[in-house]
């Protein structure tokens, strides 16, 4: 039982994740892979504060939102300016330089031994403490993100990031600060995605750098692809199929160390599989790999 | 008259190649102007320097007397002056209204703390917005395919569609790059109307276009440019029978 309440805390954990991940990738066209270090950023920043400063859960967890969120911002307010291609690169620098921070930064951050101990979230004297009583946190902040990511996508605000995503050019001419627009929705899928982080951190109370490695930033996107890019249910579903289909190798009898290996195959296959015979993904809106029409970076010629 | 648009000596190289050679010229308002000239001349460079999609290399612009080099392209937009594309730009993914709905300006749902704090407001800008995006397309026959990806249109109904989101935006000066090139005489003769309907309502309106016939029809002043000069400025029927332009186009 407790087995299933773990694997249904982490797919709560990838769907804050993937659908976070999705306005960026899905919606408005920008591939960043550092999402694993906003991931980790917030898992690093709940569980210092919880250490260090002992201070409450619920502050811990504002706190880590809007650090990633202004990391965000500092991060994408430079890179965001650069193509399509040049950007991937540099949010794949910037998740290096997390990792390294991470890594090497041993009196803060404890380098590769990590940060043992940390405390369980006490929410108005409630200590969480149960896996139940995780999978219904877990549970209502994926919701929340949800619930946050929808009525984005839903506004106007919306509309405009899917107009960025298919012609920056036109967007510009009717009107939209394009920069702008991409600046903020990276902010706000940086805070969402540190929420996952503060709930993974206290939940399973250690955390060090390896959980927050470009791997896992690939992981992610994949959800998100194989998913359905553009689409957040799309998200749901792409999280519960890749967080328990290999669960599902297990009862294979696949014994662990080749497990993990067959794991890393699977999803890059199901990746390429997804990317050749369906772009758009389980239930997405937005084929990913189609989108080459470079067309809509120039202005007229 | 006042003058609407004024451009002072713009200057644009491309590896060399003059696009824009000291080019001044002005728009009045309520004017139909005309812009004309062979492939390559500058007419659509002289689009984007005003727009603020490409920098000059030196010269200035003014709109409304104001300086407006350097802008932005979203600021422009902002202060009043909207394009279109020659080769055709909306957003073909989502449909009709909602090319148009983008289009409109200063929404409340396009601020994050809007969607998050102002709901009601958003629905009634949104609601207003969709009653004001009707009635345009509405005005040029389009009502019946709101809901059609943009895409999904004839090429003649997206050059209409894609100066129906100039309409949208509020503009002052429209720029209309080639906005009869390749479509069908019953669409050509929508967009005429469309034009001059806009003038009446006191707008100004710029257009690029190689239909000599079209610009003999709409166009109060005519200027004439070639390898980013002005050759030649006048009424239609001056400029059409300038010299200049004659040895230009034999050239
Ligand atoms: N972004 C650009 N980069 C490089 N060269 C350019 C660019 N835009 C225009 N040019 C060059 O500048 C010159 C003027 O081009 P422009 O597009 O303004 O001409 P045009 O008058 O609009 O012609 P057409 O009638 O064919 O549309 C051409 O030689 C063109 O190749
Ligand atoms: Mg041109």
């Amino acid at each position: 039982m407790e087995y299933i309440l773990h694997i249904l805390i982490l797919i709560c954990i990838y769907t804050i994740l993937s659908v976070s991940l999705n306005l960026l990738v899905g919606y408005t066209g920008i591939l960043s892979i550092a999402h694993a270090a906003f991931y980790g950023v917030g898992a690093y920043v709940a569980a210092l504060m919880a250490l260090r400063l002992e201070t409450p859960f619920l502050l811990n967890l504002g706190l880590a939102i809007v650090c990633a969120a202004i990391i965000g911002a500092i991060v994408g307010v430079p890179s965001l300016r650069l193509k399509d291609d040049y950007f991937v690169i540099a949010t794949f620098a910037f998740q290096i330089i997390i990792f390294s921070i991470l890594n090497n930064l041993v009196d803060f951050t404890g380098g590769p031994l990590g940060l043992p101990g940390i405390p369980q979230p006490e929410i108005f004297g409630f200590v969480i403490s149960t896996h139940l009583e995780f999978l219904i946190l877990a549970g209502l902040l994926a919701i929340f993100t949800y619930w946050f990511s929808s009525r984005i996508v839903k506004s106007p605000f919306g509309r405009v990031l899917k107009a960025v995503r298919e012609d920056e050019v036109f967007s510009q001419a009717v009107g939209k600060n394009v920069a702008s627009f991409k600046v903020q929705v990276f902010m706000v899928g940086a805070g969402l995605a540190a929420i996952a982080g503060v709930i993974y951190a206290t939940y399973i109370t250690y955390i060090d750098p390896t959980s927050f490695t470009v791997m896992e930033s690939i992981f992610i996107i994949s959800i998100v692809i194989i998913g359905g890019a553009g689409n957040l249910k799309g998200s749901v579903v792409g999280a519960v199929v890749l967080v328990a289909l290999p669960e599902l190798l297990r009862f294979v009898g696949l014994p662990n160390a080749i497990a993990a290996n067959v794991r890393q195959i699977l999803y890059g296959a199901l990746l390429v599989i997804f990317m050749l015979w369906r772009p758009q993904g389980f239930i997405g809106e937005f084929a990913f790999n189609t989108n080459t029409e470079d067309k809509s970076k120039k202005p007229d010629g | 008259m006042d003058k609407i648009l004024k451009t002072q000596n713009l200057f644009k190289k491309f590896d060399g190649i003059s696009a824009l050679n000291n080019f001044s010229c002005f728009v009045e308002k309520n004017e139909i102007l005309g812009l004309i000239g062979p492939n390559g001349a500058g007419k659509t460079t002289f689009f984007n320097v005003v727009t603020g999609f490409l920098p000059s290399d030196s010269g200035d612009v003014y709109f409304h007397g104001k300086q407006i080099s350097n802008k932005s392209p979203y600021r422009i937009v902002a202060d009043g002056i909207s394009r279109t594309f020659q080769d055709l730009r909306l957003i073909r993914q989502l449909n009709v209204l909602d090319n148009v709905l983008l289009s409109f300006q200063n929404q409340a749902g396009e601020k994050l703390s809007g969607v998050f704090f102002q709901k009601n407001k958003i629905i009634q800008t949104e609601l207003q917005n969709r009653k004001k995006a009707e009635s345009l397309l509405e005005y040029t026959d389009l009502s019946e395919l709101a809901n059609e990806p943009a895409g999904n249109l004839s090429y003649g109904q997206q050059k209409l569609l894609s100066i129906v989101c100039c309409l949208a935006a509020d503009a002052k000066l429209l720029l209309l790059d080639e906005p009869v090139a390749g479509i069908n005489p019953s669409m050509r003769e929508k967009i005429l109307s469309v034009i001059e309907d806009q003038k009446k309502e006191g707008k100004s309106i710029v257009i690029i276009e190689h239909d000599m016939d079209f610009i003999m029809e709409i166009c109060d002043r005519v200027i004439f440019m070639d390898t980013g000069e002005k050759i030649s400025e006048g009424t239609p029927g001056e400029v059409r029978n300038d010299p200049k332009v004659i040895e230009a186009y034999l050239e």
